[in-house]
């Protein structure tokens, strides 16, 4: 029995709209029943490298518009480059646009840097969701009064913005949404060095910054979104953050970056910098990580832990935090790793990806490098229980790094430890030495009271 | 939390009765409407559904109102649904036409997504002809109304 054609007609098009819109035109051809259905799936999913020639793929778009009529229409998914006339893609996506579409995801690549989006599109009252992708650039509707999307829940935007509205800020951008909840800006620079991330509806937020245009380390940022949830930000560290409202953020992925020159001049004694150099403002991140106070995760990269550095003092304590989760590097410092570790009074789950960091005269109590006399003292008031450590690599450095956390974290009841696969190791190749290393931590299993494996990705 | 552990019994075409909480009833948007519109019976006859396919789709809206509640880390909530509805989908073609059929009739759009999107995933990459023997579909055009057909949409027949 054919099951199938014998669906009703709009689960046979909800079945559809799951495909490209290439794929679902040769379903015309199955039977009589199907010669039409595709022309009736309130979609358009079409991608130009789909196709032998663009032309080719011009003639198949105009070709389904045309069947679709004035027919509503919800999502609109485009992915073209160069080769593909500018006018009829603007055709297209106004038509799109006068049928109501809710939903646009535009990978524009074309290589023109006079290639504009259509006015229409930024004044939409029907778009909830809309994403721009673009390798080389898209210029954000210019002139003032040019965006306003009423509706607008979902913003993505993964391509440089040329001339974002001349001189917008992103206090003035985000206020051209008002319902905004989730944004996701990759590849985006502050117009100005001080401004202010403000959205009273924003739950998720993405920022990642590139420093090109800007000078690299931003004045001033803040944030002012109350409701915001998730926050993964990404920046040159800025020389302050006077106002932090992200009381609300349960999951924040936290990347402060420094250039090399910051790194080695933050590390040098205080006397040795000249008045007014930027390092000396890098502390001001504590301002940030107070008003993360009380997210439940936190994920940390190696230049934050550095910048943290310059705070450690002054460490907020994140009474709420169940889950740590640092990324470290070899030529970075964890001189903010006993304070961390001290704060977080009610950490079950921590996870270290790289044990191997750059030693400073600060190490010697939640590591192992230097011996200290206050050896592991913030890890004896750590109550976590599970560890897990990735990119593991099977050195005796690394080795007697886990030693010392078995011995002091007092709580511990699980740790597992993994050989990745994009980290180089002999554990992947040689035999005796992986022999060797997993004596060791068969070793650990059985002396301490923490179950300890050896896994491999 | 909602306001009640009250228990609503869905009663299959076979006459079966299925005792769920409001909460999972309430995943049948049908069911959600009749409750609002004042229906107040504590039981619901689902007649165009059997036992069998009834059961999977409280099991499939019970398992997603439960993580639902769940507070916490719901990056891995979220992977863990991901992986039970995989596997709640992976059934033999009769049984995918009913749980889609019976997610249309009780508007539980999660699983009607799935359902649809494993349809969709079957014929991605298969050419006409596959699809025809694979869902037994009848091929009603005669030889010259098939190549009309292929040359109204040439473009996307060309590879």
């Amino acid at each position: 029995m054919d099951l199938l054609s014998a669906l009703p007609d709009d689960v046979r098009s909800h079945i559809l709209s799951f495909l490209t819109t290439k794929e679902a035109a040769l379903t015309s051809v199955l039977s009589k029943k199907w010669r039409y259905m595709f022309t009736r799936v309130p979609v358009l999913d079409v991608d130009d490298s789909d196709f032998l020639h663009p032309w080719i793929f011009m003639a198949f778009v105009d070709r389904v518009l045309s069947l679709q009529g004035d027919s509503p229409i919800e999502r609109f998914t485009l992915k073209c480059e160069d080769g593909v006339d500018p006018e009829r893609v603007n055709g297209w996506i106004c038509n799109a646009l006068r049928r109501g579409v809710s939903e646009l995801d535009l990978s524009i690549n074309f290589e023109d840097e006079d290639y504009l989006l259509p006015r229409e599109m930024f004044v939409s009252k029907s778009l909830v969701k809309l994403k721009l992708t673009s390798e080389f650039g898209l210029h954000w509707c210019t002139g003032p009064d040019a965006t306003f999307l009423p509706m607008l829940k979902t913003l993505h935007i993964a391509s440089e913005m040329i001339n974002m509205d001349c001189d917008v800020k992103m206090e003035k951008f985000l206020a051209c949404f008002p319902v905004l909840e989730e944004a996701e800006m990759t590849s985006m620079d502050w117009i100005d060095p001080v401004d202010t991330v403000f959205s009273p509806t924003l739950k998720k937020l993405t920022v990642h910054t590139t420093g090109m245009k800007t000078i690299q380390n931003p004045k001033s940022i803040s944030f002012d979104t109350p409701s915001l949830l998730f926050l993964a930000y990404s920046d040159y560290a800025a020389e302050d953050y006077p106002l932090v409202k992200l009381n609300n953020v349960a999951v924040a992925r936290i990347a402060l970056s420094l250039t090399e020159d910051q790194t080695r001049r933050m590390r040098a004694p205080r006397k040795d910098l000249s008045e007014g150099d930027v390092v000396l403002q890098f502390g001001n991140a504590v301002k940030l990580m107070n008003g993360l106070q009380n997210v439940k995760e936190l994920h940390l990269h190696p230049d934050t832990l550095e910048v943290l550095s310059q705070c450690c003092e002054s460490m907020p304590v994140f009474n709420n935090l169940k889950m740590l989760i640092i990324t470290s590097d070899e030529d970075r410092g964890w001189q903010a790793m006993p304070a961390l570790l001290r704060n977080c009074p009610q950490l079950e789950f921590l996870l270290i990806k790289g044990l191997v960091h750059h030693v400073t005269n600060q190490c010697g109590d939640a590591c192992d490098c230097i011996h200290k006399k206050h050896k592991g003292r913030s890890l004896k008031s750590c109550p976590v229980k599970m560890f897990v450590i990735r990119g593991f690599t099977g050195t005796m450095k690394e080795i007697n790094m886990i030693e010392h956390f078995l011995d002091y974290f007092p709580c511990l009841k699980e740790m597992n430890i993994y050989v990745e696969e994009d980290v180089p190791t002999p554990l992947k190749y040689d035999r005796r030495f992986t022999e060797r290393v997993l004596e060791m931590i068969e070793e650990f299993d059985y002396s301490y009271n923490c179950s300890v494996q050896l896994l491999y990705e | 939390m909602s306001e009640s552990n009250k228990k609503i019994s869905l009663i299959s075409s076979e006459g079966e009765a299925f005792e769920v909480s409001e909460a999972v009833a309430r995943e049948f948007e049908i069911v959600a409407h009749m409750l609002e519109d004042g229906c107040s019976g504590s039981s619901i006859p689902i007649t165009t559904v059997d036992s069998n396919i009834l059961g999977k789709v409280i099991e499939y809206c019970t398992k997603h109102v439960e993580v639902g509640n769940v507070e916490g880390n719901s990056e891995k909530a979220e992977k863990d649904l991901e992986e039970f509805d995989k596997r709640f989908i992976a059934v033999e073609m009769n049984t995918l036409f009913s749980l889609i059929l019976a997610a249309n009739y009780l508007n539980v759009k999660g699983l009607l997504n799935i359902g649809c999107q494993k349809v969709a995933d079957t014929i991605k990459d298969m050419k006409p002809e596959e699809v025809r023997s694979i869902f037994n579909i009848e091929n009603d055009y005669t030889p010259a109304e098939e190549e009309v057909v292929r040359k109204e949409n040439e473009w996307a027949f060309q590879p």
